[in-house]
């Protein structure tokens, strides 16, 4: 049976692994590279001042890097309908399922070695990949500094996925039973769950460290003094309230669209939208009054309700911890759609 | 054969008939299928001696298909009970190995060769006999590196049969092998097929169509039709013990008292009967006549269609 | 070695029908006493008949002295030697053939002296 997955796998195999060893070689050549110039000019570039042209010259270089996240990004979709999708239903449609059913060998023995080779294959493919992609971008990585920009295109999730978009391939293979629809299913479910995941589920497996700071006004810019947070955590959420815990605004800006805005009633009154009355006076608008009084005004307007931000954010030292987190998730669901299917295969295709 | 007097005493796997041990291949008790809401198999009983050629014979959609996939073990049951050598159809790799099949329009891996199937059957099977597989090759005109999915019909269904026998099955099930096929390809299917009867024990159970096919290799003889069985019996027994009666003109009531009859049909002055026979036939008003298979067939197919008159079917034929 | 073939809409027994060929072929002359029979599977493989039927046909032959099988050899023909001389046969088929002539020198077409004959010959069973 092994024989007979493998003869009939090992066209696919073969496109496969000829891309990646291609692959491999070029990101080898193209990833020292970056590596070299990364040691020999970023890590140095504090000591000649130089680092916005440096690193501006880097992120020019390292232009590959959208296309090989998209690459990551896509390859477990590409392994489930090509390679889950198929597997079960384009037997089922032409029916050679019978031809082997009727052989030696039972159906349960079929499809678990059918899943295990090409299961296996897809771990391989997708670790192979995000391993290489992972390794390529880690000087870049390094630069942004934002390691959850890049969460589900590095390291261990993507192997997950890849086996989750496998499982619901054969899933939906064995229950439609065509392999069309089968592979349409699986790219519209496997990216629905995707996206839900990523939007709703990731930021509530951990609980996320809140911290509170004082939101003011100062001639630059709105400053957010809350502790612990940097760049390389995870920006949950950000949210501006009054002293009573009322949330007036998201992200830095009060109001309806975030906007700040403040407006003029007739008798000379200033409110800021979504709050209140600003309880100071504003300087007369119509002669042309200084911007920097104007703009003293509407500090003082702003400090007077005691606006807090609260930030919700994941630290960066949990990282690992949440991809571990995410790809046990998507194995358990991978290997509860797996049992399905070869239960099915088992019971209801009779 | 006597029908008076038959004594069963039921061991794990045959039954005892008149002193002779009869190993019974297959066993069905009330079995049927039903999809949706359609039974396309109800109420079928049956039990088929080892050592034959069986047919199966009956109009589209009368169940062959359904019940040869249920002894294959493609298929559950949703009703009665199935026995296949002694248990369950399928139950594990070993019974898998001693049943063969061949289904309709029979399935091959379309890019894989012919010798690839012959690997193929020589790894999913603990009995293989390469030599023989390779024999019947050569012999049947296949080229062992052509892709499967570029053979006629003729040539894949040999490539089944041959995927099928060259595990020594004990049992071999075949689902209307020859109906897609030309002539020439029905004959040399039909000619390995006996090939291999000769060479060994094996069960056959075929179904088609064509009786005229099931004529020439079956000595055993299933009638399926409206999903039932209609009989099922040796062939030479079913020939010696049904006849044709001709005679003028009568009504149900005036037909010979110990004949079963199967199929009338009137003219005006003519009635034509076949019967299956109790006893001898009374009264010297009757012609008798021996029956065609075919006719002996069509006879049960066409009772079964009209249940509701069992078992006398009557006919006016057009004067 | 014999060739057989079926004739299945004859209405005899196909058993009875590799008999009749059997015999016509040792009346003939075809088949000589020592003659091996095509074994069974010979025989299925060309006409794709069921096994039984071939051998309960030889099973007939060998009940009517016709042939004798040697268990792992075949099954041969036996014919005893002084039976149906060739001689008999040449005047008889001469006769035939004149009479053949007559009947259609009469007008009979193919179908009328068939029927002719077989009447004649049933009417005078031996």
């Amino acid at each position: 049976m092994i024989w007979l997955t493998w003869r009939q796998f090992r066209l696919q195999a073969a496109v496969v692994a000829g891309v990646l060893i291609a692959l491999g070689i070029l990101l080898a050549l193209n990833g020292s590279h970056l590596v070299h110039l990364y040691d020999t000019s970023v890590a140095t570039c504090g000591h000649h001042n130089d680092c916005p042209s440096v690193t501006q010259n880097f992120e020019s270089q390292a232009k590959w890097d959208h296309v090989l996240n998209g690459l990551v990004l896509v390859t477990p979709a590409l392994i489930g309908v090509f390679w889950g999708a198929p597997l079960v239903a384009r037997e089922l449609e032409t029916r050679t399922n019978w031809l082997a059913w009727t052989q030696s060998v039972t159906r349960t023995k079929w499809l678990v070695i059918k899943l295990a080779v090409v299961g296996v294959a897809s771990i391989l493919a997708a670790g192979l990949i995000s391993l290489m992609v992972t390794w390529w971008a880690s000087p870049y990585d390094r630069l942004l500094g934002m390691p959850y920009n890049v969460f589900d295109q590095r390291d261990l999730v993507p192997i997950a996925y890849a086996l989750f978009a496998f499982a619901l391939g054969v899933a939906a293979g064995a229950l439609i039973r065509k392999t069309l629809p089968a592979m349409a299913v699986t790219l519209v479910g496997f990216t629905a769950v995707r996206i839900a995941f990523a939007q709703w589920v990731r930021q509530r497996i951990f609980t996320p460290v809140h911290t509170t700071g004082v939101f003011t006004l100062t001639p630059t810019s709105f400053h957010i003094t809350p502790g612990g947070f940097g760049s390389r955590d995870w920006l949950i959420s950000e949210e501006v309230v009054t002293s009573t815990g009322r949330i007036v605004g998201y992200n830095g800006g009060i109001g309806p669209n975030g906007a700040t805005n403040f407006s003029n009633t007739s008798n000379g009154v200033v409110s800021l939208t979504g709050i209140g009355r600003c309880p100071n006076k504003f300087p007369s608008l119509r002669p042309a009054g200084s911007t920097s009084e104007l703009q003293a005004a509407e500090g003082r307007c702003i400090n007077s309700f005691h606006l807090h931000t609260i930030v919700t954010y994941l630290p960066s030292s949990r990282y690992w911890a949440l991809q571990w987190s995410e790809a046990a998730i998507f194995v358990i669901g991978a290997v509860m759609l797996l049992a399905l299917s070869i239960w099915w295969v088992r019971k209801r295709i009779a | 054969m006597t029908r008076a007097s038959k004594h069963y005493s039921s061991s794990p796997f045959g039954r005892i008939l008149d002193s002779h041990v009869v190993t019974l291949i297959l066993e069905a008790t009330k079995l049927g299928k039903r999809y949706r809401h359609k039974w396309a198999l109800s109420d079928c009983t049956l039990s088929i001696p080892e050592g034959h050629v069986v047919g199966i014979v009956g109009p589209n959609g009368s169940g062959k298909s359904t019940l040869l996939n249920l002894a294959a073990g493609l298929l559950a049951p949703s009703s009665g009970k199935l026995n296949v050598l002694g248990g369950p159809p399928a139950r594990d790799a070993i019974v898998l190995g001693r049943v063969g099949f061949v289904a309709q329009d029979p399935p091959v891996f379309s890019s894989l060769s012919v010798n690839d199937h012959l690997r193929f059957g020589a790894h999913l099977n603990r009995r293989w006999d390469t030599a023989l597989a390779e024999h019947r090759i050569e012999d049947v005109g296949l080229d062992p590196k052509q892709r499967a999915g570029k053979l006629s019909g003729g040539q894949r269904a040999q490539l089944a049969l041959i995927l099928a026998i060259a595990k020594h099955p004990e049992l071999l099930l075949l689902d209307e092998p020859v109906a897609s096929l030309d002539p020439l390809a029905r004959r040399e299917f039909l000619q390995v097929l006996m090939e291999t009867v000769a060479e060994g024990q094996v069960t056959i159970v075929l179904s088609s169509h064509l009786v005229s096919d099931i004529e020439r290799v079956c000595d055993y003889l299933i009638v399926l039709a409206d999903s039932r069985v209609q009989v099922a019996s040796q062939v030479e027994e079913l020939l010696s013990s049904h006849h044709r009666l001709i005679g003028a003109r009568c009504d149900p009531h005036d037909y010979p008292a110990n004949q079963a009859v199967i199929d009338s049909s009137h003219t005006d002055r003519q009635s034509n009967l076949i019967v299956r026979s109790d006893g001898p036939v009374l009264g010297e008003s009757w012609t008798i006549e021996p029956v065609s298979l075919e006719d002996l067939v069509l006879a049960y197919m066409t009772r079964g269609r009209h249940p509701g008159s069992h078992p006398r079917n009557d006919r006016e034929v057009g004067a | 070695m014999i060739e057989f073939y079926l004739d299945q809409k004859s209405g005899v027994t196909p058993y009875l029908q590799l008999v009749h060929q059997v015999r016509r072929a040792i009346k003939l002359g075809l088949l000589h006493d020592g003659d091996q029979l095509p074994t069974v599977k010979e025989v299925v493989g060309r006409i794709a008949i069921n096994p039984n039927t071939v051998s309960k046909a030889y099973r007939e032959l060998e009940y009517q002295g016709l042939a004798a099988a040697r268990t792992g050899v075949g099954t041969f023909v036996t014919v005893a030697p002084n039976e149906e001389p060739v001689a008999t046969l040449r005047p008889l088929r001469r006769d035939l053939q004149r009479w053949l002539a007559r009947a259609r020198e009469a007008g009979l077409d193919d179908e009328s002296i068939e029927a002719l004959f077989i009447e004649s010959f049933r009417a005078h069973p031996r």
